[in-house]
């Protein structure tokens, strides 16, 4: 059975169940209340953003080793669809810190970092547009993602490496949280997860069908020059 | 109060929702373009075809 069948509807489950944890399972927080909900799908976005440019990262080395297309459109699915998540991590991120710092917006570590990201996968995927032949295109992003991963790391050990107002869930002595919490935002992160890899399979098609599309017409244009 | 948490969730699916609905939409747009130009393309192939197997007998 293809996952084209079973994914959606796994997937959408899986959000349903998430929802119902984050919203009527997991208790208030005792500062902030309900608001502090937003958290389950902030963190879910960012893990499945970061997750997203690793799977660029990998792509991008796999493509340069072999060179094939099925990489390049690899990383060209998991560059758009991280960009999407991470986009979500810093509107839900932003909205917290307006209710949780009074602000919507603070030039701390964790903050400027993921903003750099954001920037960075934006560029790889501009770099794409910027380039006409589908060789080099794709070498370029492949080497524009595997520079570009160097934030990563740098996003997730901000707030350990520098002084940050960003709460840290994962310290070494755990997850800081009480466990119906911590099993609203395992289920949210898998969730996410689900709908990032529905998302990638869906893209990656459409630019099968891009690629199929262009050598199409340039078969029709070959065959009216011949006549 | 819950108008921060209502306006995060609000984001998170509109953002999720618009990317389906690109996705989705241009993946028909596509297959209606291919199918054109592969009709297309068949049928300017089959004269030739023809004529081919006509020299051929």
């Amino acid at each position: 059975m293809s996952p084209r069948n079973w994914l959606p509807w796994t997937a959408f489950v899986a959000v349903l169940l998430a929802l119902f944890l984050a919203f009527l399972y997991a208790p208030p927080d005792a500062n902030l209340g309900d608001t502090q909900r937003i958290f389950y799908f902030h963190v879910a976005s960012a893990w499945t953003g970061l997750l997203a440019f690793t799977v660029v990262c990998v792509a991008g080395v796999a493509y340069l080793r072999g060179g094939a297309p099925r990489w390049d459109r690899l990383g060209l699915a998991s560059a758009e669809v991280g960009l999407l998540f991470i986009t979500m991590a810093v509107l839900t991120g932003s909205i917290w810190a307006r209710f949780a710092w009074g602000t919507w917006w603070e030039w701390e570590p964790r903050l400027t970092s993921a903003f750099v990201l954001w920037l960075m996968y934006a560029a790889t995927l501009l770099v794409r547009n910027l380039v006409e032949d589908p060789a080099r295109r794709a070498r370029y992003a492949a080497v524009f993602g595997i520079i570009a991963f160097a934030d990563v790391p740098i996003v997730f050990m901000s707030v350990r490496w520098w002084r940050s107002v960003h709460p840290v869930v994962v310290s070494a002595a755990g997850l800081e949280l009480e466990p119906p919490m911590v099993l609203a935002m395992v289920v949210a992160v898998v969730a996410f997860t689900l709908l990032y890899v529905l998302l990638v399979g869906e893209r990656m098609h459409l630019a099968a069908l891009e690629e199929e599309l262009a050598e199409c017409k340039r078969a029709l244009r070959e065959g009216e020059r011949v006549r | 109060m819950m108008t921060y948490l209502f306006l995060g969730y609000t984001a998170i699916w509109t953002l999720l929702f618009v990317y389906f609905l690109y996705v989705s939409g241009r993946q028909r747009a596509l297959e209606r373009d291919l199918r054109w130009i592969r009709e297309h393309l068949e049928a300017r192939e089959q004269p030739v075809a023809s004529a081919q197997q006509q020299e051929a007998r």
